[in-house]
């Protein structure tokens, strides 16, 4: 099984950064068996379409906007779910993620996909950063991706030497040519 | 008594594309509004940067045209850092941006906007033969053999499209304006617009590879760098060359064979509308009313892109001149002059009060809000501050960008290439040459554009090749950080696939100062200006009819027209899908 994680969101805006540190944040600690690609996903609009056509399985990490429940909170959906939930889509990157899995739908091959959402505290203040809202849910977020993983079969291994999630988002805030330091 | 129309997921979702349009009695559009609900000032976020790092952060401006924000980042240090690069990376970027325009305008004709004129339900009454037929007939006029014309490959894809309707699990096609009057494609030719639409999705998967091959890491490539590419390994691979030529040459023959042959038919089936003189906003303001339904402004402005020579930035040959059209006149290019560009804030919700030269410019917001609400829908207060984006002028005028600008400019400044594709496009389908002035003529520049671009990148993959294997592996010139200007200034100013993109990026003591991007649906989205002239939406929009208020197809298929970035365009398209946000259009609110 050809499988993806997607990182998706949008760095500048606070937590809508989340699932782009997730899915760095997991290629710097986990090994995973078999093997899977992490994507830094972006804000990716159409461009998510190869890529839900190149795999298997797609797990896409990102934020949600169901603003009736708590900051922090994290929700497992299936494609179909997303696309059903009526009025509930604040962020470009959901609508468009949910407007591409429409579109994919019909594409002669389109991957089985989870989505691995949290709720966001903060998505207008213009600066890369978490809120520590979020900060203090991560662990949450991680583990309830990592078990999605494991629920198909995946298994994920610490690696040596943990980086930390401040670290990642330093990384996302300060990229630099000159210290090889990129997204 | 007027009727006023909003198209807007505002309630619910942040941001985006707002369209508010006022019909009168006979349902024509006499006034709109366009307006962005987000808030981006990113611009902040570059301040005190090492400049060398601007384009890994401002390739986060936008998801689709990662790479162009980011090799127009990178250009724009160039330019402050005088660093000319060497021909392979100059060939290389033409590749990786030259890929990105024939992808997006494919998926942008077929996914994002042909469900604007093809009519889905309508197709499943179509008869297959005769749907053969037709692809032969299109295909003809394009002096070319069709995509497809197999009946039973077409019964098959009726019976597929039939399937996903009959499940009602496609929001796209589960509830559109199916049937509205302003659909006039006959079934036949619905049901080759889907079949296309479907071996569209599957054949854009290869096109989007094309962009990896030099692009380096996928999807944001990361292998432009101040001073040239680093994908050295790549261009020294005859193989990575010889697959990038075989996924071009595959995405060409279907440029040729269904999109193309397609634009024939919406453009005739369409060319009423097109050529219709009273239904234009310059018939509205008293002018000469060239063009037909959804022309707008006729002003037209491109910074010029993709250079054919070594020469340097702003010194070489390009592929898309530089240049200025004023009312539609295409016997009179005049020169582009950078210094006129300003953006102006007087409807935007920032503080400021002159337009100002990007190099000067500030991104300080000033939100004032919405008028209250009726109805459950709040009003935008189109005599104040109305929107997040700002007001660009060209000379104090206001300018339309994109591949219809493009190809306008070319056949004023007389290029050979751009004149020979728009001719030949206009003589092969009967057209005159005003129908490009509209909004079926904005989708067949696009059209034209990617033809264009398919065929010269043919070109420039086999110049690569011949260069290389001639012993020229050079892909980078140095440059060293510590020794050029710690105070001077850039720009990056060229095309993205939606139009004019321009980053002016100003260094003191070696940091970032200021940054300013405006990009192309800036120009084409914004709202009024300080003279309270209409934007490039806002003017398409007027003196168009509107067959049913409740539902605003002509609306949405003008806004599309212009390719209005990805997050936009979802925003509109959801105003017939299953209500992925809310959505109102409201006809009761009498001005």
């Amino acid at each position: 099984m050809n499988v993806a994680l997607i990182g998706s969101g949008n760095a500048f805006f606070m937590d809508e950064g989340a699932g782009l540190y997730a899915g760095k944040y997991l290629k710097e600690n986990y090994d995973f068996a078999p093997a899977i690609d992490i994507v830094d996903g972006g804000t990716l609009g159409f461009r998510l379409m190869p890529l839900l056509q190149e795999y298997d399985y797609v797990l896409i990490a990102n934020t949600s906007s169901r603003d009736a429940i708590d900051a922090g909170t994290i929700e497992v959906l299936d494609a179909q779910t997303l696309i059903d939930q009526a009025g509930l889509k604040k962020t470009a990157n959901e609508v468009e993620i949910a407007e591409m899995l429409q579109i994919c739908s019909m594409a002669r091959h389109c991957a089985d996909v989870t989505l691995v959402s949290i709720v966001p505290l903060d998505i207008v203040s213009v600066q890369v950063d978490l809120t520590p809202t979020l900060k203090s849910a991560w662990s949450r977020y991680i583990e309830t991706i990592l078990g999605e993983l494991a629920r198909r079969g995946i298994i994920a291994s610490p690696k040596a030497g943990r980086v930390t999630l401040e670290t990642i988002i330093d990384i996302f805030a300060h990229p630099s040519i000159e210290h090889g330091r990129g997204f | 008594m007027k009727k006023h129309i909003v198209i807007d997921p505002i309630t619910r979702i942040e941001g985006h594309l707002r369209i508010e349009a006022v019909i009168d009695e006979n349902n024509t559009i006499v006034d709109a509004y366009s307006a962005s609900t987000m808030f981006r000032g990113i611009e902040t976020i570059l301040q005190g940067r090492d400049p060398r790092d601007c384009g890994l952060l401002a390739m986060r401006i936008c998801g689709v045209c990662t790479g162009t924000h980011y090799q127009r980042s990178i250009e724009a240090v160039e330019d402050a850092f005088d660093v000319t690069i060497p021909k392979n990376a100059r060939i290389v970027r033409n590749l990786i941006q030259g890929a990105l325009y024939v992808h997006d305008h494919v998926v942008h004709f077929y996914h994002l906007h042909a469900l604007d004129f093809v009519d889905v339900v309508s197709a499943l009454s179509a008869d297959p033969a005769k749907t053969a037929a037709e692809a032969r007939k299109w295909a003809k006029v394009a002096g070319e053999t069709p995509f497809i014309d197999g009946e039973s490959q077409i019964r098959e894809i009726q019976e597929r499209v039939a399937k996903f309707v009959k499940q009602g699990r496609l929001g796209i096609f589960g509830n559109g304006y199916w049937g509205n009057p302003h659909y006039k494609l006959t079934p036949e030719q619905n049901l080759l617009g889907v079949a296309h639409y479907l071996l569209a999705l599957d054949l854009q998967r290869d096109m989007a590879k094309m962009q990896a091959i030099f692009g380096g890491k996928n999807p944001h490539p990361q292998s432009i760098v101040v001073g040239g590419v680093t994908c050295v390994q790549d261009i020294q691979n005859p193989a990575r060359i010889a697959l990038f030529k075989q996924l071009l040459l595959e995405g060409r023959k279907f440029v040729k064979q269904a999109y193309l042959p397609d634009v024939y038919m919406a453009g005739t089936v369409y060319a009423g509308e097109a050529t219709d003189s009273k239904a234009t906003f310059s018939h509205h303001v008293g002018g000469n009313g060239v063009g037909g339904t959804g022309g707008g402004l006729l002003n037209f402005m491109s910074y010029g892109d993709f250079r054919l020579d070594d020469t340097g930035f702003y010194k070489s040959a390009l592929l898309f001149p530089s240049g200025v059209v004023m009312n539609g006149d295409l016997s009179t290019l005049i020169p582009l002059d950078e210094a006129k560009i300003a953006e102006d804030v007087t409807h935007s919700w920032y503080e400021g009060d002159k337009p100002l030269h990007p190099y000067e410019g500030a991104t300080v917001p000033h939100y004032t809000g919405l008028d209250k609400r009726a109805d459950g829908i709040a009003y935008l207060k189109t005599g104040e501050k109305y929107s997040w984006i700002k007001s660009p002028i060209y000379n104090d005028a206001r300018v339309e960008v994109g591949p219809l600008a493009r190809m306008v400019i070319g056949v004023a400044a007389k290029d050979e290439r751009i004149t020979r594709y728009v001719t030949n496009f206009l003589k092969k389908g009967n057209l005159p040459v005003t129908v490009l002035f509209s909004t079926i003529g904005r989708t067949a520049a696009r059209a034209i554009e990617t033809e264009l671009m398919a065929d010269v990148m043919v070109e420039w993959v086999d110049e690569l090749a011949a260069n290389v294997a001639a012993g020229d592996l050079s892909t980078w010139t140095e440059f060293d950080f510590d020794k050029v200007s710690r105070n001077t200034k850039g720009r990056g100013m060229a095309e993205a696939p939606r139009g004019a993109l321009g980053h002016w990026v100003r260094i003191e003591d070696g940091k970032v100062s200021n940054y300013q991007a405006i990009v192309p649906s800036t120009w084409n989205g914004a709202p009024r200006d300080y003279k309270n002239r209409m934007g490039a939406y806002e003017a398409s929009l007027i003196g168009t009819k509107v067959a049913k208020p409740e539902e605003p197809l002509e609306i949405i298929r003008t806004i599309h027209s212009f390719d209005p970035c990805i997050a936009c365009a979802v925003h509109v398209v959801d105003t017939k899908g299953k209500e992925l946000a809310v959505y109102k259009v409201d006809t009761s609110c009498a001005i």
